[in-house]
Formats: structure tokens, sequence, C-alpha cells
């Protein structure tokens, strides 16, 4: 039982962990709660799915689509979302963004229909780890999701773009005052979210149903797990969404499957309340 | 109210007139499909009035309204399972339990700034909407619960119930916010920490004004479950969007332009039905259109039309 | 008993004292001012006095009342009220609704009976605050030295004992001091309404003060009357550095 707890915990913890990344992301650096984010999921994962049906190869389709959703969320922040952060009011931002996720999710109901897809496993091969046998979709998604991580943290530590981000998130008009075009970070930043929510998206679409409602449940967690770790806080996040997954297979394994989300819910009101900053987050509440 | 008429004469002279259209249509005609759509239009009125009250006046964003709407007709569907309740008993319970529900959630999610109070109702009618379908023997689930007594025995009398309800809610909602206690709410969005250095108690006005706000909601949610005889898990959670985008597209900070984007979006939303999937396409395609080009809300703009807004300059007039 | 008594106050934020052991006593129907660098601490010092800041230790007593923990919007139904330096106006409503707030808190509920009466209290406001002429504009568009008139109508509005301005001449030019300096006045010397007063401008402020304190750093560092202060040295010194006592001169 237990074993089965941490495996299948560690796993998911990893793919929350790339999923809420890229949410904290964009609010440490650009101030803004992208409602819009879930979305970014879905849309990798079925760009790549079309791809693959188009009969392209797919290692290729995979890539495709990054490149696809990248650009996405790079439009999606050059275009509305910096116009509306312009016009001040916040709560047209969070309206446009999640209308703008529930507009994506009707158009490929339309396109797509209602029916899961799922992707060919980029890797098959079972591992075994102690007692689990652990299929080789899950391993694939694990190794990439913590590669990706790994990824990220040395572009924005060792890079110099990753500089002007981690400049631009302390402080934006300072970093505009030391010759940061803070605009083309935020595009950049939001980039790389879509990025890295993408890669997730890809990476469980093997195992886990491709399907036009799939963007909302990612997008609750993601931001529970943000909130949980602190708004702004890429270790928070990190340490959260590790906590998360394993409460997660905690209540699937003793309750049920459906109360885990309210269980995120629940953590994520509860933080609200008592503290809003997260266990490490910035205090801008 | 003399005031009203002077600055305002053409748009309460358009309202009056669609009243009074309202009031005559089922004896001008047989429609009764337009009659079920004109119904529904002003359920989704007091709605968006209600939310308007809070989320317009306070700036207090409120995404889970559905919570309060949820109460008010889940309280009657689940009632009715075991004795059938009738409407005057029903509206005034729905009434009382949305507002201490109400008072509940607000508490302690009204004192978060910004977007942190949008996601604390979100979550709170996220978690709700989970445990209606989790605990689907007492709710219904995804199916609902029916054998609830209806409005009236026959579509037009169940619609006058309607209007008549609608008229005075809205009409109560409107009047409150134009009142002091409009005005007080006004200045806590505008600058909360001037209103309380004035010897205002912000939070208790919040908090009111969500219990006034859930309490509409909860009435009107009792309400479409004896107009449809059923209450549904579809019929209230995605209220919370819905609703937003409604009161959005009309206009904040007014409840008349709430109310008429409500009526105004649904009937437009029925009139799209026929292009079916197409239908909400359209329907969030039109609000971020909105947001983005007219984020004031159309019916405030056409207010600031007919009004044909005065140019105030310090030198006087 | 003095107005306000202010006992020992003290602030830390981490290593920085804002507010180093404070005292001071403002009298009833006195003007007094409070002098200081910019980051003396002076604006904190309103901030822990009206409830806006908890203090780590100290009081704050009006008319013997101690006021600390107490919420802003407590402390200024009591009769304690303050301005703010950057000006808070009500923005999208009109100059008349803006002053009609204050006078629905608990305090001017209990005062003013019906709405003919809270009309009247507020033409005679705006008429002390010289803002008669535009009571039905929308502040969004007034001009600076209006918003700032504003600042200082709202918080008689209240009808408060003691009111303490927070550099209520701030970005105006002379010509547009006058009028605000004039307002104080009379609500001083007609209301009887005590004043304290935070500010910069040096002139106008030792005009219209009796007695002053000096912070820097956070701690007082002087008290006496307007001419006492400005021979003071180490008030020389807060402005103009170390030997800075020499420049001025005796």
């Amino acid at each position: 039982m237990i074993q089965s707890l941490l495996v299948n915990g560690t796993i998911n913890s990893s793919i929350y962990a790339l999923i809420a990344l890229g949410f904290s992301l964009t609010f440490g650096v650009a101030g803004i709660v992208n409602l819009y984010h879930g979305a970014y999921y879905m849309v990798a994962a079925y760009l790549a799915f079309t791809f693959v049906r188009i009969n392209i190869p797919l290692w290729l389709a995979a890539l495709l689509s990054l490149v696809g959703v990248s650009f996405l969320g790079a439009m999606m922040m050059k275009y509305p979302i910096l116009y509306l952060k312009k016009k001040g009011e916040n709560i047209y931002m969070l309206i446009f963004t999640l209308g703008a996720a529930y507009m994506t999710q009707f158009l490929f109901k339309l396109f797509f229909g209602a029916r899961m897809y799922a992707l060919p496993p980029f890797f098959n091969q079972s591992i075994q780890v102690g007692s689990e046998t652990v299929p080789g979709p899950r391993v694939f998604a694990f190794l990439v999701a913590v590669a990706s991580i790994v990824g990220v943290l040395l572009f924005i530590n060792k890079t110099s773009i990753g500089k002007k981000i981690t400049a631009t998130s302390q402080d934006s008009y300072a970093a505009e005052l030391v010759g940061i075009n803070t605009q083309g970070i935020f595009i950049i930043t939001s980039a790389i979210s879509a990025l890295l929510a993408g890669i997730a998206g890809i990476v469980i679409s093997p195992y886990l149903s491709i399907s036009p409602t799939m963007w909302l449940p990612t997008l609750i967690k993601a931001f529970a797990i943000v909130i949980f770790g602190g708004l702004g806080s890429i270790t928070g996040s990190i340490i959260a969404a590790f906590l998360m997954g394993y409460l997660e297979s905690f209540i699937a394994l003793t309750w049920t499957s459906s109360m885990t989300e309210v269980a995120f819910l629940a953590v994520v009101f509860l933080f609200l309340i008592v503290k809003p900053s997260g266990i490490l987050g910035k205090k801008t509440v | 109210m003399r005031a009203l008429w002077k600055k305002n004469g053409i748009t309460v002279l358009l309202l009056l007139a669609g009243v009074v259209f309202l009031l005559l249509f089922p004896v001008l005609g047989d429609d009764l499909y337009l009659l079920t759509v004109f119904s529904i239009a002003l359920m989704y009125s007091v709605y968006a009035a209600s939310w308007d009250l809070l989320s317009g006046y306070t700036g207090k964003e409120n995404f889970g309204h559905a919570a309060l709407v949820a109460i008010g007709a889940y309280s009657l569907g689940i009632i009715s399972q075991s004795t059938p309740l009738q409407p005057i008993l029903s509206i005034p319970l729905a009434g009382i339990l949305s507002i201490v529900w109400g008072i509940l959630i607000g508490i302690p999610t009204l004192r978060l700034k910004g977007p942190y109070f949008a996601l604390a109702t979100l979550a709170v009618a996220s978690i709700m909407e989970k445990l209606t379908l989790s605990f689907s023997e007492v709710t219904g689930g995804e199916e609902g619960l029916y054998g609830i007594p209806f409005l009236a025995q026959d579509f037009v009398p169940s619609y006058y119930f309607v209007l008549l309800f609608a008229i005075l809610s809205i009409g109560f909602l409107f009047f409150l916010g134009r009142s002091n206690f409009g005005l007080t709410l006004k200045s806590i969005r505008s600058d909360e920490d001037a209103a309380r250095a004035v010897g205002i108690s912000t939070t208790r006005y919040k908090v009111t004004a969500f219990a006034i706000s859930a309490g509409f909601a909860g009435m009107t949610g009792a309400i479409s479950g004896h107009y449809y005889g059923f209450v549904g898990f579809d019929m209230v959670f995605p209220l919370s969007l819905n609703i937003i985008i409604l009161s959005v597209v009309g206009g904040l900070g007014g409840i008349l332009p709430a109310a008429l984007g409500a009526f105004f979006l649904t009937y437009l939303t029925e009139l799209l039905r026929e292009f079916g999937e197409f239908n909400q396409l359209i329907y969030t395609g039109i609000l971020m259109v909105v947001v983005l080009v007219l984020p004031h809300g159309v019916f405030n703009l056409l207010g600031d039309f007919l009004r044909r807004g005065r140019k105030h300059g310090v030198t006087g007039r | 008993m003095a107005l306000l008594a202010v006992e020992n106050l003290h602030k830390q934020f981490g290593g920085l004292t804002a507010c180093d052991h404070v005292s001071f006593s403002v009298e009833r129907g006195e003007r007094f001012g409070i002098l200081g660098p910019n980051g003396a601490g002076k604006t904190t010092l309103f901030n822990l006095i009206t409830g806006f800041i908890r203090p780590d230790s100290g009081s704050v007593q009006l008319q013997g009342k101690p006021l600390t923990g107490m919420k802003p919007e407590h402390i200024s139904s009591l009769g304690l009220v303050r301005t703010f330096q950057i000006v808070k106006p009500f923005k999208g409503l009109s100059v008349f609704e803006n002053l009609k707030v204050p006078t629905l808190s608990p305090r001017m509920r209990k005062r003013l009976k019906g709405e003919r009466e809270r009309e009247k209290w507020i033409e005679t406001i705006a008429d002390l605050s010289d803002l008669k002429a535009i009571l039905q504009e929308k502040v969004d568009e007034l001009p600076h030295g209006y918003l700032k008139k504003l600042e200082v109508a709202k918080a008689l509005c209240i009808q408060p004992e003691i009111v303490l301005l927070d550099e209520p001449f701030a970005g105006l030019t002379s010509s547009e001091i006058q009028p605000i300096s004039t307002v104080i006045q009379r609500a001083n010397e007609k209301n009887g309404t005590t004043i304290v007063l935070i500010e910069h401008r040096l002139k106008e402020f030792m005009q219209l003060v009796h007695r002053i304190i000096a912070i820097d750093y956070g701690q007082k560092i002087a008290e006496g009357t307007p001419g006492e202060i400005v021979k003071n040295p180490l008030v020389v010194e807060s402005y103009l550095g170390k030997g800075g006592a020499d420049l001025v001169g005796p």
C-alpha cells in the first residue's frame, strides 16, 4: 500500500509541480493570475494528437505541439493579457482568461467531439520499483517532468535572460529602470509557463485521457498548489506540489478519488482565509 | 425620485415601456415559447441584480454565486422529497438559509484583497459542486431532484409570478443601491481605507451586502425550482460564470444595467439555441469582446449616452 | 487632561525602528505641528495613532480613553480623524457624495437626524472648505488643489474633536496653500477643532502652529514653540546634516 502511495504520489507530484511552476512563474514575474493556464495543458495534448493523426512521427508531433503552445502563451500575454493589465482592473483579467479557457473548451468540443482520446506511448517498458510495477508511460512522464523542472530552474539561474526574469519578478519597475524590457520578459515568461504546462499535457496523454474539459481540474490543482505554496514562490510551488500529490494519493486510497478535488479546493480555501501568502509566498496580500 | 426623472427621463420611459410590455405580453400573444424564455430571462435578471449589489458596488467580485443559489434551490429540492414545499414557505426559507450561508462564507472571505476573494468564492462553489455530485443519494447528483410543486397550474400565472418577483426584487435592489447604503458600498469599492478613516465599519457593510445578495440569489433559486418542478446540477452550478458574464456585459454598479444585460443576453442565448454547440462559443466570445472593448458594460454605456453625459468642468457649467 | 496623549509609542519593522518611544501630548484647541525630514517616521506615527498599524508598545489616549488595539473606523468614530498624504478621494463619486460618506458613520448618524440635516451639514463644511461651487462635480476630474481641500473637508465632515493632517500642502503652489491654510485655521478657531499637522512647507507651517515637536529617525528630538524649534541645533542638523547648525548661525 505505502509503496503504491509513494510511487504514484511521486509521479503525480512531479507533474503537478510542472504545471504549478508555470502558473506560479506568470504570477511571480508579471503579477498575473492566468486562469487560462490549464488550457495550455489541453491545447498541447490536442495538438499532439492531431499531428499524430495525420501521421507525423510521435516525437516530432510533440515538438511541434510544444512550439505551438509556447507561441500561444506568448501571444496570449502579448495581446489581450498585457492590454488588460494596463487597463488596471484585475477582475477583467480573471474573467477574460477564464472565459478564454471555456471558449477553448467549446471550440475543441466542436472540432473533436466529446470523445476522449489518447496519445501513443513514448516509452512502453514497465519498470520495477520495489514491489510496484510502474508502466512505461508513467516512468517517462516522471523523468520528463523532473528534467523539465531542473531545466527551467537552471535556465532561470544561469542564463542572462533568466536573471532578467528574476529581476523583473522582484521589482518590475526597477527592472525597467535598469533597461530590462519588462514587456518582453513577461512574454517570454508566459511562453515558458505555457511550455511547461504543454509538456505536462503531452507527457500524460498516453495514460490519461484527452478531453475538452481536461483543463479545469488541472487549473484548480495548479492554483491550489500555488496558493498553498505561496503565489510567487517557485520553491514553495514545488514543495506544495509534492505535498498535495501525496495527499491526493492518500485520499484516493483511503476515501474516494472524487474527494481528492474537494481536498485540493478545501486546502485552497483554508489557506486563502488563514494564510493567503501560503507557506513560502510573497506577502502581497 | 424627481432627480431620477430629471436626469434620466428617457431611460425611465424606456424601462417603463419595457415593464408594460412584459405585463401585457401574455395578453397580446399566444407564444408559450417566448413566455418561457422571458420567465427564464427574468430569473437570470434577478441573479445578476443580486450579484451586482455585492460585486459591482463593493468591488468584491464573487466567483461562486452559484453556491448561494444552490442553498435555495437544493433546500427546496431536498425537503420536497419527503414533504413537497409550497412557494409561500420555500421562498422565505430559501431566503433565510442563503442569508445565513452568505454571512458564513462572507465573514472569512471578505477581508481578502483583490483576486484572492474571487478565488476563495470560486473554491467554495467548486467544493459545493463536487459534494453535490458525491452525495447524489441526497442531492440527486447529475440528474437532480423532482417532485417540486409548480408555481401555478399554468404557464401564464407562473410567468406573472416570476415577473412580479423580478420587479419587486430588482426594484428593491435598485433603490437600495441608490440609497446611502449603496453610496457607502461604492465608497468601499473606491477606497476602503479612506472609508475606514471616516468612520465606516467596512466589514459590516460588506458582509451585509453579501447577505442581501445571497438572500435574493437563494430565493430565486427556489423559484426556479418551482418553475421547472425540478432542481438539478446543470441548472445551478454553471451559474457562477454565466452570471458574471451577463452582469459584466450589462454593466456593473447600477443594478439595472446588470439586470438588463442578463435579460437580453439570456433572450439572445435562446435565439441562438438553434445553432447548437455554437451557442456557447458565441456567448463566451461576446463576453471576451466586451471585456476587452467595453468593460464599462453595454447598458452602462447606453445609460450614459441617453443621459447625454454632461461634461463637468471645474469652472462651472 | 490633554486631549491626545501619546506615551512611549514604539514600532519596529524588522531592524528598522520607525517610532522610537515617542511621547507627546496635544491640548484641546491647539494647533500642534510635527516636523521632521523625509523618512523620519511622521506618517508612521499617524498610522500608529489612528489604528492603521499596531504599535509594539506604548499607548495612545484620547481624553483619557485608551485607543490602542482599536480599529481605524472606531477611532474615527470617537472623534480622532486623519487625512492622507497622498489624497484618497472616493473616485467615481461627486464632491457632495464624498462629503456624505463621513456623515454616514455611526458618529454622525447620532448627530444628524434625517437627510435634510445631513445636506445642511455638508453644505456648511463645503462652505468652510471653499468647495461649495463644485459640489456636484465628479472628483475624478478635479485638479490637485481641490482634492487637497476635499481631503481636509472629508475629515471635517465627521465633526472630529481632533484631526491629524498629513502634509495637506504637499504638491501645491503657495497661492494654492493659502486657501487650505485658511480652512484649517477656520476649523480650529471657529469650531474649536484641535489640529495636528505634519508639513514640510516651513513658512506656512510655522505661521499656522502654536507648538511643535521635531522627529528624526523615529525619535523625538525637540519640542517647543516655532521660534524655539527654528533655533534648535538638533532640528537644523536633522535637515542639513552634521554641522548644519553652524551653517545657519546663532
